[in-house]
């Protein structure tokens, strides 16, 4: 593999390799003029004294490099050697200088030999060692394989920087027995997140059992939120997905006329999937509106949905109004149940009435009779004590519905014993020993509200005016039914003039009602002052009816049956640890001990049968049953549950777990308690069993998770091996939840997820490898996203989709996109421009700079990352880093900065136009850059031109010279002169000027701005910012614009910069001879070529999809890339 | 089958066979070595400081109560008994160094050249871990590197900062992992190795993975898997350790359970709690002996460390302070930079000096050295380095001296001759080390004589 030919070396007796070549490529020259010498001569004569073995003055010694094979071994070096003698840098001054022809020859020579060099070696892969993942590439990978941030604590003590200046470079890379235990306290602590139980394996961000536990519940959750109903339950209920009920309607609807719509066909499922609700929904839904012998209120449903118009020619117009009828449709589905137990304005948005609603049993219970008391307190609109006066008369409505439409006879109530109570403003609390609100004596009020007296009793009959007593009709009877004298009686509604007496503040009403004579009816009963019959505060209401009638018992059914068949306002629960209503036979009611210990030892009660049964596919039920199941298992739920039940009916269980009673222990429980506790048992046994049959399912998960971390498919014997690594550590401790864990930290501190290990190289292979499908997809994955591939780059590498330009320029494209790519801007550009974890960066003298808080400093970096994240994601002109006109601020960062901008986000940092006119836009004006190239007291010009110089320009100097001395850290030291006068001082001194010379004119330019990166208009002392460079040459760079406009017309060289190091950062190696090809592309592709089109050509690059084959080191010798011995 | 060694080994302990079984292979040594007996072992720590010193105002004269010293060095000056000042020493290889800083930094306590390739990180192993390697086995944790900054990661004068950031070297290629996290340090002092039968499981497993890889893999990578297998065994063969901790030498440590609380997780905000902490952590892994050996980084090289907290300071070390410019104000701080250091190094020693081995002072059976890599700190002078040391070692070092080499010859005033000595101390014989092939003149009796 050695460039020159063997032969032609040996020929000549001469030191071997280049300088043969140098000898004997002389120029051609006329016969007058007398003859330039021959490269090797001119490098001899005007070089040598300070560059050869002897002396190798700054590192290069140029008779050793011309000892060489070929130009390729001593890459960089013979770069340096041709810029300084293309810039006429060297010979320095006052030395002998060759002519000009012989300069330019030796120039082209050197030029021609890489040329020579290049036909044989361009795209060569290069030697690229094994990497460890960065600190930043573990943070991430392990972000992407379980879903959720952990602060790994491998930070980046265990990196090192090589190659073109990032960690990923494997060759300076290093591992011992600390940075390991570090990884091996990593990989635990992530395995401590991991979720075993019933479903499959996952991670949650809180650790062990706890994760466990909230891991079940925000499954459960996300579930219900997902597909569920809800509008209310209970306090702080929220109501979601009320939407799907009247979608439901309109797919059932449009099932129907599936004919009418020219779809004869069409499936009902399919139509429900158009409209994004659930198939099984769909389905219920329309099996239900087309049920025979459905009961009141269901048959109402049914009977309004088929008076939902047929669709007519106009098949939009029908659309829209089947629409809007479907959404009446869902509006008494929902308000139906509130109506009937007149929830009013409560139960719409919970605000009053916290007690859930509930339909059974106990809710829908009724009594012929019922005793009201109704309250009527004026507001004390006038000041705490004051009341305002009622209005004479007030009415009340004794509003009456029958919620048994069709039921024979007439609905009547007859209203016995109405009394009236009157208030006077100001009228003092009963006195304490009558107790608040508890009756006193005879004549006391019932009910009456806290500290609010009223007087004495009085017949309704003898306070109403005569007109409104006949209206009333006292002693009347309607259907018969007896009516004592102060009594009266109403077919359905009736209302109640109060007179109010002059002073009269406030009244009670009491009465008892009664179901008349037709006792089929069951009515609902609202005493309000309001005509609509809502009620205001605390409802009065309740159900009358007779329990023992058929009337009463279909209601009933008619009612279960309705909550059973649709969607019920509170469809059971929201999230689990919702616990209202807590269920029989416990007392709901707060604040007791009973329900408090239910809150929390049970804590959870699972209630989504509506959901489970008529929703859910059986995909989602699978989950939602291993959701619960885990949740169960998280906890003594059973023993908790069990113990209340036995406190509540007094049973000593002899401290017996659930787990341990047989069925012939229960059968053994008296009947009451046996019936809550025998479900609890069968429950307890399946979660049991349930968690048990999951474990070898949860081996397998393990299997897969370590074919995500190590990137590849297992081979079988590593499968075998991590299996009986999981019976080994189970033999030894029986818990398997802990070889579960033992076995995922195993695969994560492994070699094959901590370091990126490519395929074999051997001794007899090709020269040259082209990397396999899955090391493509990682090589991709890790360019891009410094992490592990995802899911599509998997399924492409097992489809071997990774192989033509096509598909390749796809994938780039698309991961390109992804939100992933901002962690190129933090890796890459951070590295490169040297703002990498500026976050925590130090260096500002805070006692100087107080307004340099920690939030400017982050939304700094965040600035950067920004502004780098988007011309990456959305395939931006590389070139516009340098001129863009916007950045990306945050209120904070704006305010330090001074911009007048309206910005709002107080974190994140929005994009901002027209940046420029603010004196920001561009990598130049980032405050990140312009802050780390400054000192923690003042500007540092020399810093930020050597920025400039060796970030953009990649052309470094060497290290000042030991004893160059320095110039005060503090501008307020610098005793009258200016910093600009210090630095000329230096540039006097000739050893220093050579380097000065090309670093200030390239700092100065951005004086304007502080160290801190703002811009201001002048010095601390109050002089004027000088911010003029002058290049060697006289030019004179002005301002951020001039340096800007100097930038622009290199801007090939900047494009160059940009080639290189992301070359670099892609191949995880130095660049290297065989790379100049590839780069020169790069950077003359012209000013428009995007990031993207730039990461599209190194990843169809020869270098980035193969490998060295071969394990001989002569191969990669011919190419390496060392600087060479000093 | 720890049982059964441990009852094979009271079987031949009864038997009165001495048999060196291959796990008993540093215990064994240890017994042999006369000072093992039951005198305390020797300890040895170096605090390193970057930046060096005032020249003007760092000399000192005359002998033990008499010794007089400029102010560089005062808070040393009720100590001057215990110490040896070494004036003159220096290394070769940083001295001849093009970079100012990372290249006569890393090379401090090992001599060797500096890799100029920022693609080949290379030096050389430093003493502490040739002792380290040779005689580490006879504690838990074979050393301890302990630093107060973290390690840098950019490349300056195109050279890893990884070289300013360490000064303690386990390999050419690779420094010790330097601890900054007290706790981290803590933790790993006071575990006891009998909670990791877990971890070891999972080591054991992993050895047996990476071992299969190995032979699939180019010659290059495998040097790299190397590192990593290597880490894993060291990890094994600590938790053996640390789980049989049961010594055959007739001394016993003076303190069986840690005397100080375990810190918090998190790194001190203040600079001086965070000095402190590191060297209290190392006065308790000497004092339960649970490693003799140690470094400590006040600071790395081109430390950003602000000096704040001092009160009149203002700035960061390197930059602000050390390059000063000669400003008399800004030289007026640095001063008090270096006499922060010298009090540090003075807390180390006064507490060793107060605790009681039985009859002797943990001093008197160490050696300490402070020093910096460079003397002139505005100048980067690597052509000598202040270097002090404490301690009795056991008796053989006589303290309360000032040395001086600077005009001893460049062959003569080798600070690897200075390292050669000190090993000896610590029983760690070598021939040569770095570019020095003879031992320190004058400073053991011995040599003297």
């Amino acid at each position: 593999m050695q460039v020159r030919p063997q032969h032609l070396a040996a020929s000549i007796a001469l030191p071997a390799g280049l300088l043969v070549a140098a000898l004997i490529v002389g120029p051609m020259h006329g016969a007058d003029e007398p003859a330039p010498l021959t490269p090797a001569a001119t490098m001899q004569k005007y070089c040598f004294q300070c560059h050869s073995k002897a002396a190798a003055m700054g590192g290069i010694s140029l008779d050793q490099l011309m000892s060489r094979h070929s130009v390729g071994q001593d890459f960089k070096q013979w770069q340096k050697v041709i810029a300084v003698l293309d810039e006429r840098r060297m010979p320095p001054k006052g030395m002998p200088q060759p002519a000009d022809a012989e300069r330019s020859h030796t120039v082209a020579w050197v030029r021609s030999e890489f040329a020579a060099f290049n036909k044989d070696h361009a795209g060569d892969p290069g030697r690229v060692t094994v990497r460890r993942l960065t600190s930043g590439e573990y943070a991430y990978a392990v972000r992407d394989l379980t879903g959720i941030d952990i602060d790994t604590e491998i930070d980046a003590a265990t990196d090192s920087v090589g190659g073109e200046g990032f960690t990923n470079f494997g060759d300076v890379q290093f591992m011992q027995d600390a940075a390991l235990e570090r990884y091996l306290a990593s990989a635990k602590k992530i395995a401590e997140h991991a979720v075993i139980g019933a479903g499959p394996l996952g991670f949650y961000s809180d650790p062990g059992n706890t994760g466990f536990e909230f891991s079940a519940i925000t499954r459960i959750k996300d579930i219900y939120e997902r597909n569920g109903y809800r509008t209310v339950s209970g306090e702080g209920g929220i109501p979601f997905g009320l939407d799907r009920v009247s979608k439901a309607f309109y797919v059932a609807w449009r099932y129907q006329h599936r004919a009418a719509f020219g779809e004869p066909n069409a499936q009902l499922e399919a139509l429900a999937a158009r409209e994004g609700i659930n198939g099984r929904f769909a389905r219920h839904t329309w099996t239900v509106v087309n049920a025979k012998g459905l009961g009141y209120p269901t048959s109402e449903v049914a009977a309004r949905f088929h008076k939902l118009p047929a669709p007519v020619k106009d098949l939009k117009a029908s659309e829209s109004k089947a629409r809007a009828a479907s959404e009446e449709l869902q509006k008494f589905v929902i308000t139906w149940p509130l109506w009937l137990f007149a929830r009013g304005d409560a139960a719409v948005g919970g605000a009053g009435d916290e007690s859930p609603l509930i339909i059974n049993d106990k809710s829908l219970k009724v009594n012929p009779k019922n005793h009201f008391a109704f309250n009527r307190i004026a507001r004390r609109a006038l000041g705490p004590t004051v009341e305002e006066p009622l209005l004479n008369p007030t009415k009340v409505f004794l509003n009456v519905a029958t919620v048994t439409p069709g039921s024979p006879g007439k609905p009547v109530v007859v209203w016995k014993n109405a009394t009236i109570a009157y208030r006077k403003g100001g009228e003092p609390p009963p006195p304490p020993s009558a107790g608040a609100g508890a009756p006193a004596g005879p004549n006391a009020v019932a009910n009456a509200p806290k500290g609010i007296a009223f007087g004495p009793k009085q017949s309704l009959r003898s306070v109403v005016t005569a007109e409104t007593a006949k209206r009333l009709g006292f002693g009347e009877s309607l259907d018969g039914s007896t009516v004592g004298p102060d009594d009266f009686s109403s077919e359905l509604s009736a209302v109640v003039e109060v007179p109010i007496p002059q002073g009269v503040t406030g009244f009670q009403l009491q009465v008892d009602a009664e179901l008349g004579s037709s006792r089929e009816h069951v009515l609902r009963i609202v005493i309000t002052d309001r005509e609509n019959g809502s009620s205001r505060g605390i409802p009065v209401r309740k159900l009358i009816g007779d329990p023992t009638t058929a009337g009463y018992k279909a209601f009933k059914e008619g009612v279960l049956e309705f909550a059973r068949l649709l969607p019920p306002n509170a469809q059971g629960e929201a999230t689990p640890a919702d616990k209202d209503p807590i269920p029989e036979p416990f007392d709901s009611t707060y604040n007791v001990p009973e329900h408090d210990d239910f809150d929390t030892r049970v804590k959870y009660i699972r209630d989504d049968r509506f959901l489970y049964e008529n929703v859910l596919d059986d995909a989602t039920r699978v989950r939602l049953d291993q959701a619960w199941n885990d949740l169960f298992a998280s906890f003594e739920y059973h023993d908790n549950y069990m113990d209340i039940v036995a406190k509540h009916y007094k049973l000593d269980l002899h401290g017996k777990h659930i787990g341990d009673m047989s069925m012939a222990d229960i059968e053994a429980l008296p009947e009451e308690p046996r019936k809550y506790i025998v479900p609890l048992k069968v429950q307890h046994d399946a979660v049991v069993a349930a968690q048990a049959a999951a474990r070898p399912k949860r081996l397998d998960d393990c299997l897969q998770f370590a074919a995500l971390a190590w990137r590849r498919p297992l081979t079988e014997s590593e499968k075998r091996e991590l299996r009986s690594f999981y019976d080994r550590m189970l033999s030894a401790d029986p818990d398997y939840k802990k070889a579960i864990r033992a076995v995922l930290t195993r695969i994560l501190i492994s070699p094959a997820f901590l370091y990126r290990v490519e395929q074999t190289a051997d001794a007899t292979g090709p020269a040259v490898k082209a990397v396999t499908a899955y090391e493509t997809a990682s090589r991709l994955s890790f360019f891009l996203w410094s992490s592990i591939p995802d899911e599509e780059l998997r399924r492409a590498a097992a489809a071997n989709e990774l192989a033509t330009p096509d598909q390749l320029r796809r994938q780039v494209k698309r991961m390109l996109a992804d939100p992933k790519a901002r962690r190129l801007s933090t890796e890459f550009f951070g590295q490169w421009l040297g703002f990498y974890h500026f976050d925590q960066f130090r260096g500002v003298d805070t006692s100087r700079f107080p307004e340099f808080k920690d939030d400017v400093r982050n939304a700094m970096y965040d600035e950067a990352i920004s502004f780098f994240e988007y011309i990456v994601r959305n395939n931006r002109p590389a070139l516009e880093m340098l001129t863009a006109d916007y950045t990306f601020l945050s209120k904070p960062l704006a305010d330090f900065y001074g911009v007048k901008r309206d910005i709002k986000s107080l974190d994140r940092a929005e994009k901002i136009e027209d940046a420029n006119a603010l004196g920001r836009g561009g990598l130049l004006r980032l405050g990140a850059v312009l802050t780390v190239t400054s000192a923690p007291l003042r500007t540092s010009p020399v810093k930020r031109g050597d920025w400039v110089l060796r970030r953009l320009l990649n052309a470094g100097t060497p290290p000042p010279p030991a004893d160059a001395g320095s110039i005060p850290a503090d501008d307020k030291m610098f005793g009258g002169l200016s910093l600009r006068d210090k630095l000329e001082a230096h540039k006097r001194n000739a050893t220093c000027a050579t380097c000065h010379v090309r670093i200030d004119p390239l700092g100065f330019p951005l004086e304007s701005y502080d160290s801190t990166g703002r811009v201001r208009q002048h010095y601390l002392d109050g002089k004027a910012i000088w911010d003029t460079g002058t290049l060697a040459n006289k030019k004179e760079i002005v301002g951020v614009h001039g340096l800007l406009e100097y930038l622009k017309s290199n801007s090939e060289q900047v494009q160059r910069t940009l080639a290189t190091k992301l070359l670099g950062y892609a191949l995880g190696r130095a660049v290297q001879a065989s790379d100049q090809p590839l780069i020169e592309r790069m950077a003359t592709a012209g000013p428009t070529v995007t990031f993207t089109d730039l990461a599209t050509d190194i990843v169809l690059s020869k270098q980035f999809r193969n490998r060295v084959g071969r394990g001989d080191d002569a191969v990669v010798a011919s190419n390496s890339n060392k600087a060479g011995g000093r | 089958m720890m049982r059964d060694l441990r009852s094979r080994r009271q079987f031949l302990r009864g038997a009165g066979v001495a048999l060196a079984l291959p796990w008993m292979e540093s215990i064994t040594r240890a017994a042999t070595t006369a000072a093992a007996s039951n005198q305390p072992p020797l300890r040895f720590a170096c605090i390193y400081f970057s930046n060096g010193v005032d020249p003007a105002q760092w000399w000192q004269k005359g002998e033990g109560a008499a010794m007089e010293m400029g102010s560089a060095a005062a808070p040393l000056m009720p100590l001057r008994e215990d110490l040896i000042f070494i004036n003159g020493l220096y290394n070769h290889q940083a001295f001849i160094n093009p970079s100012p800083h990372m290249g006569r930094m890393a090379n401090m306590l090992s001599g060797a050249p500096v890799s100029p390739d920022p693609s080949v990180i290379k030096v050389g192993t430093t003493f502490d871990q040739v002792m380290a390697r040779q005689i580490g086995g006879h504690t838990t944790v074979p050393s301890i590197a302990l630093g107060i900054e973290p390690n840098e990661l950019r490349l300056e004068d195109g050279l890893s900062m990884l070289y300013g950031s360490n000064v303690s070297w386990v390999s050419p290629t690779k420094p010790a992992t330097k601890e900054i996290y007290p706790a981290r340090t803590f933790d790993q002092l006071v575990g006891d190795g009998k909670g990791r039968a877990f971890d070891r499981s999972i080591l054991d497993a992993v050895l047996s993975d990476t071992q299969s890889l190995q032979t699939k893999i180019s010659a290059g990578d495998r040097h790299k898997l190397d590192e990593y297998l290597e880490s894993v065994r060291d990890i094994e063969k600590r938790i053996d350790r640390a789980s049989k901790e049961e010594r055959l030498e007739g001394w016993r440590p003076t303190l069986k359970q840690p005397n100080m609380p375990r810190p918090a997780n998190e790194i001190p905000q203040n600079v001086p709690d965070h000095m402190k902490l590191m060297l209290d952590l190392i006065v308790l892994a000497f004092q339960m002996d649970k490693t003799r050996i140690a470094t400590c980084m006040l600071n790395n090289d081109l430390s950003q460390m602000n000096f704040k907290f001092i009160e009149g300071v203002r700035g960061a070390l390197h930059l602000d302070l050390t390059h000063n410019g000669k400003s008399p104000e800004l030289k007026a701080m640095y001063l008090k930079t270096n006499q922060f250091h010298m009090q540090q190094f003075a807390y180390l020693v006064n507490k060793l000096k107060a605790i009681d081995e039985g009859g002797k002072t943990l001093l008197d059976s160490s050696v300490l050295m402070l020093a910096s890599n460079l003397y002139d700190g505005d100048a980067h002078g690597a052509d000598q380095m202040p270097i002090v040391l404490a301690g009795h070692a056991g008796g053989s070092l006589k303290t309360g001296r000032v040395m001086d080499f600077r005009k001893a010859g460049n062959d003569n005033r080798r600070a690897c001759s200075l390292y050669l000595s000190l090993m000896d101390m610590m029983d760690v014989k070598l021939d040569r080390f770095g570019d020095a092939e003879q031992r320190l003149p004058g400073l053991m009796p011995s040599a003297a004589a």
